[in-house]
Order: structure tokens, then C-alpha cells, then sequence
């Protein structure tokens, strides 16, 4: 029996995806991560088990995996605004404010009522704090 | 015709001293004491005065309070002279000391505000700062909860 063969509502796998962002807060990075991939498992086309687990490695601090999965995700779907907003996150904390921000700004000013674009408008607000020049 | 009133004056006599007939006037003039309102309203005058005047304040006071006689004494002048020099430099030193005690306060103010206001601008600037990241976090999470709702399987 493969993953494939186990039916998952919808319901059960956003579930799945809240617990890994739980565990993520809590530190428990190991486990969200293992959360992460699983769903990746049932969602082999959707970018946001994958974007999850960038955020994983966000959080970690390694700026570069994250960015890296991110990037990842972008190409499962190009159109994610959500994969290109942490791709954003892992440059502007891995210290490439220049591009980060450039990438925040066309994201606003393609999608200004986008729930993303409201959290591309809050890292640039946070661009000082997180990597000052 | 030597009794002759007319050619011969009439012999007198010499009178006796004034003392001598009213002793009692003698001894007033001679121990003629200042009224006491005088003596300390001419010590007012006095100091009153020597402020505006030097050493004529004393003159005057002195005379007001009978002390006439030390009007034109060289060393009383330079007396009261020397005690309102005195006075000054007391006057001096009070006011340079009340100065510095002023300026000490002062400064002691100055640093007490700055420090106040460098505590503010802490306070304001983390303040800022914990709005800006409050504000990531709650974006951020509504931002994954409107993906984690968007996914089909």
C-alpha cells in the first residue's frame, strides 16, 4: 500500500497543515517538518505543503534552504502568491533587502487585496527591523 | 560829684559762671544722652544708607542718632568704610554660592530630563517595534490560513 492509496479529505489535510504551523511556533521543528513532507505526499501538486515547509526552515534560520524550497514551490506554481511572499521573507532575512523588497512591491501592486499582499506590506514595514542597512 | 552816677559809671561786679548760678543746666548739656528711637532709627539710616552711599549712610545715621560728633572724624568713616566693604565682599560670597548651588540644581534638572527622554524614545521605539512584528505575525498567519483553505486535493 503507498501514500497514494490512503484517502485524505481536504478537511483532514488543511488539519494536517495547521499542525505543522503549530509545531513550527512551538519550536518543534523536526516534527512540523516531518508534518510538512507528508502532506507534500498527498499534495504533490499544490505549492503550499512546500511553502510550509520553507517556512520551517525560515524559522530555523536557514535563510538559504528556505529560499531555495521556496523557489521550489514557485515552480509547481509560478502564479503562488503566497510561495513568492516567503521567497521574499527568506531573501529579506538572508540579507538581500534589495531584491526582497522589489519582489514585495510587485506582489502589492499586482494583488493590493490579496491576504499576501497585506503580509509583503508588513514585512516591508518590518524591512528595518529584520535587516537594517 | 564823684558820686555822679552820670560821670562815674556805676561800680559792678563780675558775675559768677552760669554753672556756677544753674549747676543743674550744666550737667544736662554735658550729659545730654540721644533719645533711644533716634539711636535706632539713625542705625537704620545707617545701613540703609551705605548701600546707596558709602560712608555717608554712617554720617547721617550718626547724626540722626545723635552721634553728631563723629561728624568729620577721618577714622569713622574709614571705620564704616571698611564694615561696608566687608559687608560687600559677605554679599559676594553669598550670591556666587547661591549661583553655584542654582547651576548645580540646573544641571542636576538637565541630566534628570534627558534621561527621562531617553527612556521615552526606548519606550516609544519598542513599543514601535512590537507593533511592527505583532503586526508580521498576524498578517503572516492569516496569510497561510487563506492558503491552507485555497488547497484541493
Amino acid at each position: 500500500m503507498t501514500i497514494r492509496e490512503i484517502s485524505v479529505s481536504n478537511e483532514e489535510l488543511r488539519v494536517m497543515l495547521e499542525t505543522g504551523y503549530i509545531l513550527r511556533e512551538a519550536a518543534k521543528f523536526e516534527q512540523a517538518e516531518a508534518i510538512f513532507r507528508g502532506v507534500m505526499e498527498f499534495l504533490p501538486e499544490s505549492d503550499v505543503p512546500q511553502v510550509g515547509l520553507g517556512t520551517v526552515y525560515l524559522q530555523r534560520g536557514d535563510f538559504r534552504e528556505a529560499a531555495e524550497i521556496c523557489e521550489q514551490a514557485l515552480e509547481l506554481n509560478p502564479d503562488s502568491l503566497y510561495a513568492r511572499v516567503h521567497y521574499a521573507e527568506a531573501l529579506l532575512f538572508g540579507r538581500q533587502r534589495e531584491k526582497a523588497e522589489s519582489e514585495l512591491k510587485e506582489i502589492i501592486s499586482g494583488n493590493p487585496d490579496s491576504p499576501h499582499s497585506q503580509t509583503a506590506q508588513a514585512l516591508l514595514d518590518a524591512a528595518d527591523l529584520i535587516s537594517p542597512n | 560829684m564823684a558820686d555822679d552816677t552820670l560821670i562815674t559809671p556805676v561800680k559792678t561786679e563780675t558775675l559768677p559762671p552760669v554753672a556756677a548760678v544753674y549747676p543743674e543746666l550744666d550737667v544736662q548739656q554735658k550729659t545730654k544722652e540721644p533719645n533711644k528711637f533716634l539711636k535706632v532709627l539713625g542705625g537704620v539710616a545707617s545701613t540703609a544708607l551705605n548701600f546707596v552711599a558709602p560712608g555717608l549712610g554712617g554720617i547721617l545715621g550718626n547724626v540722626i542718632g545723635g552721634g553728631g560728633s563723629s561728624f568729620g572724624s577721618y577714622s569713622a568713616l574709614m571705620e564704616q568704610q571698611r564694615q561696608f566693604e566687608e559687608m560687600q565682599r559677605y554679599n559676594q560670597i553669598s550670591s556666587s554660592l547661591q549661583a553655584r548651588q542654582q547651576n548645580q540644581m540646573m544641571n542636576q534638572q538637565q541630566q534628570n530630563s534627558m534621561q527621562l527622554i531617553s527612556v521615552q524614545h526606548r519606550v516609544g521605539m519598542q513599543a514601535q517595534e512590537f507593533t511592527t512584528v505583532s503586526n508580521l505575525m498576524k498578517t503572516r498567519h492569516d496569510s497561510e490560513m487563506s492558503a491552507v483553505n485555497n488547497i484541493k486535493s
